[in-house]
């Protein structure tokens, strides 16, 4: 009878040891980062790690350097979630992968402001499609356009010129095309060489590329940077929701828009070692030109399925808040 | 007796007159001249990383603070940072190994305060290797364009300069960019490190320009692999008995995330270590390039089983299948 009442008494502190050591189910992401587990986005995942399991999930992040082999791994199941660029992530949600639609975010303040809203609990429906799920959004920064000849400055007179262009991005070769530019097949690990030598007139790239492939070889004979946002990179963190306890997206989401402010330091950080004499500011007509072209692209891409519209009517939504006498405002195209 | 009066009377003479000043920017000489021709090839000859590392660390100040009344000994300082660098990162990677304890042991809060330690620490690692390559641009002009006109001394000091760049570049990215090292510094050190005869140099320059290769294979010449370029690196660093280059490759093959060719690395390089001494001139180096190599291996062997590679195991995994043997029968063996 002692006994039996001794363990009745302990049964509380045997079932709390019990769940103590209890293993969470072993997940894992696969995280593309340029430099691989010496990387930035790896090392974030590190730390990711720790508060994941706060969440009820052990995510293991492995590396890769090469971005498709992150994404074909994911999709073959040989990873529970992935850490990929907003462009490679268009196949699981259209809806978060608009959000790098050229020409859409104009600033980083209305960037804050969408980011805050599509990762807030109301625009959890938005966040998932079938077996896939958003659990939060990293920007990179705005993507600038790099001339090597600073008279190249308008949509005119881009077309013919040779741009660096990455080649499984859909939008970007709409783009080249639409502009009658030429367009030369590109990755991330090689535009930068084909800019610097000169094998290419223009390439594009965020602000955190310039130092590390010094982008500035390739413009210090008459190059520029344009200072107008052509689209805001992002990196994105997907996961296959059903391998995932309830609710682990929203949380995923809510701490990673915390990140914000931190990336964007970095962002900031590297904005400011590019040379003042680089940047090229357009005049107001050309900037109303590149905008009027830019919306023709988005509504057309959404049309033939690539861009989300929804997505694009939430941004027109937000850059009408900020600038209310816009013609897009009264034409609600998007 | 009265020679060392006079000597006496000509210091007061020269104290009088001068203050203290000269004598000391006279010692200031003497200190870099002593370090330069004999205690630093004497360190470098030396087996003993925490003795280095306790040297560095605390004679840097005492003897760059002669640069105020003297030059700045550069090369000196090169090597010096360079080393108290190394043994930042050291701290930093014991760091990593007791995150991954504590993730293991549920025990998040020191899991996440243990991260944060490393990254301090990294930083620290970052902004010395930065200082490291500071001194070498401020000795021989920016590396990356044209090739400095040296003597053999002077390329030693300029490759370590060299790898001293890419480390600050590395650090600072593992220390969440918290110093601001600049990025160029990675690729400028590259180019610069091809100014040196990849054989005499141990296969450094050899490694520093096949790493950039695997990360921009494009840039490779026609028909060039830049892992075997690394495998061949490693390759001299063995018969040199230096073996950074073994190291670099190890860190590059971390990087990829392919475990294979990452424990092929480390086994090569566990394998070179018992076949080939250590060159005695540049003990340390080897010493280092080895510690940075049983770094990795802990890290993987902490993350299998919890705890780093046990002695006399590295170039070994967990799970390695030992040779199986064919067991006998007993009652057939002690059968008459």
């Amino acid at each position: 009878m002692r006994a039996l009442i001794l363990f009745f008494l302990l049964l509380p502190s045997l079932v709390l040891a019990q769940a103590a050591q209890e293993q969470l189910p072993k997940l894992s992401i696969c995280v593309f980062d340029p430099l691989g587990a010496n990387g930035p986005l790896f090392n974030t995942m590190k730390d990711y790690r720790t508060v994941a399991f706060e969440w009820g999930a052990d995510v293991e992040p492995r590396a890769y350097t090469d971005e498709k082999i992150a994404v074909d791994d994911f999709k073959a199941g040989q990873c529970d979630a992935a850490l990929v660029t907003g462009a490679r992530a268009r196949p699981f949600n259209k809806f978060a992968a608009t959000l790098g639609a050229i020409g859409a975010i104009p600033s980083e303040k209305m960037l804050r402001s969408l980011l805050a809203t599509i990762s807030s609990k109301k625009a959890a429906k938005y966040m998932r499609e079938g077996q896939y799920e958003v659990a939060g959004i990293m920007p990179a920064g705005p993507i600038y356009l790099f001339t090597r000849d600073r008279s190249i400055d308008t949509v005119e007179k881009l077309s013919g010129k040779r741009i660096a262009t990455i080649d499984y991005d859909q939008p970007s070769i709409f783009l080249v095309n639409h502009i009658g530019a030429s367009m030369v097949p590109s990755n991330s690990a090689n535009f930068s060489g084909k800019f610097n030598n000169g094998s290419v007139d223009v390439a594009y790239a965020p602000a955190v590329a310039y130092k590390p492939l010094e982008l500035y070889k390739g413009l210090e004979a008459n190059g520029g940077i344009l200072r107008f946002p052509l689209a805001y990179m992002d990196f994105q963190i997907i996961i296959r929701a059903d391998k995932f306890p309830a609710g682990f997206g929203q949380k995923s989401r809510t701490s990673v828009a915390s990140y914000f402010d931190r990336v964007n330091e970095t962002v900031e950080q590297a904005t400011q070692e590019i040379d003042p004499k680089f940047w090229m500011d357009l005049a107001a007509e050309t900037k109303l030109e590149y905008n009027e072209m830019l919306r023709d692209v988005r509504i057309k891409l959404r049309d033939e399925g690539i861009y989300n519209g929804k997505m694009l009517k939430l941004m027109r939504k937000l850059r009408c808040k900020a600038n209310p006498a816009a013609a897009e405002c009264t034409e609600k195209l998007e | 007796m009265y020679q060392s009066i006079r000597a006496l009377l000509v210091a007061a003479i020269l104290v009088a007159l001068t203050g203290c000043s000269s004598i000391y920017r006279t010692t200031g000489w003497f200190a870099y001249d002593f370090s330069e021709s004999y205690a630093m090839p004497y360190v470098m000859k030396t087996d003993d990383t925490e003795m280095g590392c306790a040297m560095s660390e605390a004679m840097t100040p005492m003897l760059l603070s002669f640069s105020e009344l003297t030059w700045s000994p550069d090369r000196l300082a090169t090597t010096m940072y360079m080393q108290s660098g190394a043994c930042a990162e050291a701290k930093a990677n014991e760091e990593g190994l007791t995150y991954l304890r504590a993730y293991k042991s549920q025990n998040i809060g020191e899991a996440k305060d243990a991260r944060i330690r490393q990254k301090r620490l990294f930083a620290l690692a970052a902004q010395r290797q930065y200082k490291g390559y500071k001194h070498l641009v401020a000795e021989f002009g920016e590396p990356g364009e044209v090739c400095p006109d040296m003597d053999e001394d002077e390329e030693f000091f300029w490759m370590l300069g060299l790898v001293s760049g890419l480390q600050a570049v590395m650090s600072d990215v593992r220390g969440q960019g918290e110093v601001g090292v600049p990025k160029d510094i990675a690729m400028k050190s590259v180019r610069g490190s091809q100014c040196l005869d990849a054989k005499r140099w141990w296969g450094v320059p050899k490694a520093m320009q096949a790493a950039v290769w695997t990360m921009m294979p494009d840039n490779a010449p026609d028909g060039v692999d830049p892992w075997q370029e690394l495998a061949d690196a490693s390759e001299m660093a063995g018969e040199s008995g230096v073996r950074l280059a073994q190291a670099v490759e190890v860190v590059i093959a971390d990087g990829s995330g392919n475990e294979e060719r990452l424990r092929d690395a480390i086994r090569r390089h566990a394998q070179s270590v018992k076949t080939t001494s250590p060159n005695s001139q540049y003990r340390m180096l080897d010493i280092v390039a080895n510690q940075q190599v049983l770094a990795v291996s802990d890290r993987l062997w902490t993350e299998a089983t919890g705890s780093r590679t046990p002695i006399g195991a590295l170039g070994t995994f967990w799970d390695d299948q030992s040779p199986v043997e064919e067991a006998l029968d007993i009652d057939d063996l002690l059968e008459d």
